[in-house]
């Protein structure tokens, strides 16, 4: 009875732990088959570690000291939303904090008072505006399906999300890739044209810090997919599902971040709002049709 | 070698700076970095911002109306910091020698480590430069860390 009362705790500890190392390897991974899809022989895997490394040995340029605050605390909130998430904590709490972080970039950029440190944090609102309500609506879904906000209740419903909410899930892919700054809304970092936004004033090992603020992002963005199918099926046990569902999520948004050229800012906005909220609604009015729905 | 000079050696991030040229040493430079010669299979990354590069590859001859520019993009640039001269123009200022429009090479406005002669300079020897670039990085940080203990 203790020892699985522990389990609880240590395990998403050793996720916790290991998940900028993940992360890590996810982006050398995405970088490696980028470069092979496009025929080139690529970075090795481990490439994000050395840019991570090299970072932390290089000077820092410091403009002021407020954005290197903002920055600190984008890399502490993402930490604290991950860990939220992975300990069964309020799902709406850590929504709320993971919408935090992406405020303390946005601060952080318009710190800088650079033209491209404003014109990037301008462009992460805009972000923010298009997929934070979605990421409410599935929020609020989840709970008219399973009763509470507590992630603990997810795990106990009686059939995965996937089943109940399955255009839910449709329009969290949609604004996947919003959250994992992949093209087509790479909007605000978009290096070739305004520098990576937020980020430029950024250099040394206040750079990497961010840099492992964006690999625990990863894993945040890809564990909350994986909510929908906690239930096992068949031979395979439920963590086994979740984490085919980390997999597919990664393989699509790879395969459309190579798909696909930038958008501009109101182009992201009307299409993904629009589909997001129609997907949602149609999920709303499927719940209550069959009576889904616990009050 | 330490952890840090690994990782230096193995991801070098490059500034690409036209200094108003003839346009043909930065298309070997594109070359450079699309599939055939792929340089981003040394951790190579192109960025457009001074503050996150370690190497400023310079092109073409320095027009006096860049001068200052260059210099500023060089000082953005935080240490340890290598610049390298790619083609016949940036190392000695070629046919544009004695231009009035010109100043002439890029060593006269800021330091030069590494010259890559050729005109217009084939990708292989670009990628040459890059990798005797690598092995100053490392050699400049000591010198720089020799320094600032001898003032200490």
């Amino acid at each position: 009875m203790m020892a699985e009362g522990m389990l609880d705790y240590l395990i998403p500890l050793a996720i916790l732990i290991l998940s900028p190392f993940i992360g890590g390897l996810l982006i050398g991974i995405d970088r490696k088959v980028t470069a092979r899809i496009q025929n080139r022989a690529g970075p090795p895997i481990v490439q994000p570690f050395y840019d991570v490394l090299k970072l932390f040995g290089k000077e820092d340029k410091v403009v002021n000291k407020t954005y290197l605050v903002f920055g600190c605390a984008y890399l502490f909130t993402v930490i604290l939303s991950l860990a939220l998430l992975l300990f069964k904590y309020d799902l709406l709490i850590t929504t709320f904090i993971f919408g935090l972080s992406f405020i303390f970039l946005v601060l952080a950029g318009y710190s800088t008072r650079s033209q491209f440190g404003y014109m990037g944090a301008t462009r992460e609102l805009m972000q923010m505006l298009t997929y934070e309500p979605i990421l409410l609506f599935a929020v609020f879904l989840i709970r008219l399906v399973t009763g509470s906000f507590e992630t603990d209740a997810i795990f106990k419903a009686s059939e995965p999300l996937l089943f109940t909410l399955p255009l839910a899930l449709l329009a969290i892919f949609v604004i996947l890739p919003i959250k994992a700054r992949k093209s087509p809304f790479d909007i605000s970092e978009a290096h070739q044209e305004i520098a990576q936004g937020p980020e430029t004033e950024y250099s040394g090992k206040y750079l990497g810090l961010l840099y492992i603020a964006h690999f625990f992002e990863l894993i945040f963005v890809l564990w909350f997919v994986s909510l929908f199918y906690v239930k096992g099926f068949w031979l395979l046990p439920g963590w086994a599902m979740q984490a085919l569902l980390m997999a597919a999520a990664y393989v699509f948004l790879i395969v459309v971040d190579n798909l696909t050229a930038r958008l501009r800012v109101d182009q992201m906005l009307k299409q993904v709002f629009i589909v997001g909220m129609a997907l949602l609604a149609l999920n709303l009015i499927y719940i209550i049709a069959t009576g889904r729905w616990i009050a | 070698m330490s952890l840090t000079e690994l990782a230096r050696k193995k991801s070098p991030w490059v500034i690409h700076v036209g200094t108003g040229g003839c346009n043909g040493c930065d298309i070997e430079l594109l070359a450079c970095l699309a599939p055939r010669y792929d340089i981003s299979r040394f951790g190579v990354m192109s960025t457009g911002n001074p503050k996150h590069a370690d190497i400023m590859l310079v092109v073409g001859p320095v027009s006096l109306k860049y001068k200052e520019i260059i210099k500023n993009l060089y000082d953005q640039m935080p240490d340890p910091k290598v610049v390298i001269a790619v083609g016949t123009c940036a190392s000695t200022g070629g046919i544009y020698q004695g231009c009035y429009g010109h100043c002439g090479s890029v060593d006269k406005v800021i330091p030069v480590d590494v010259y890559v002669p050729g005109c217009n300079v084939r990708p292989e020897a670009i990628i040459d430069g890059l990798v005797l670039a690598l092995d100053i990085l490392n050699e400049k940080e000591r010198k720089l860390l020799s320094e600032k203990k001898g003032a200490a």
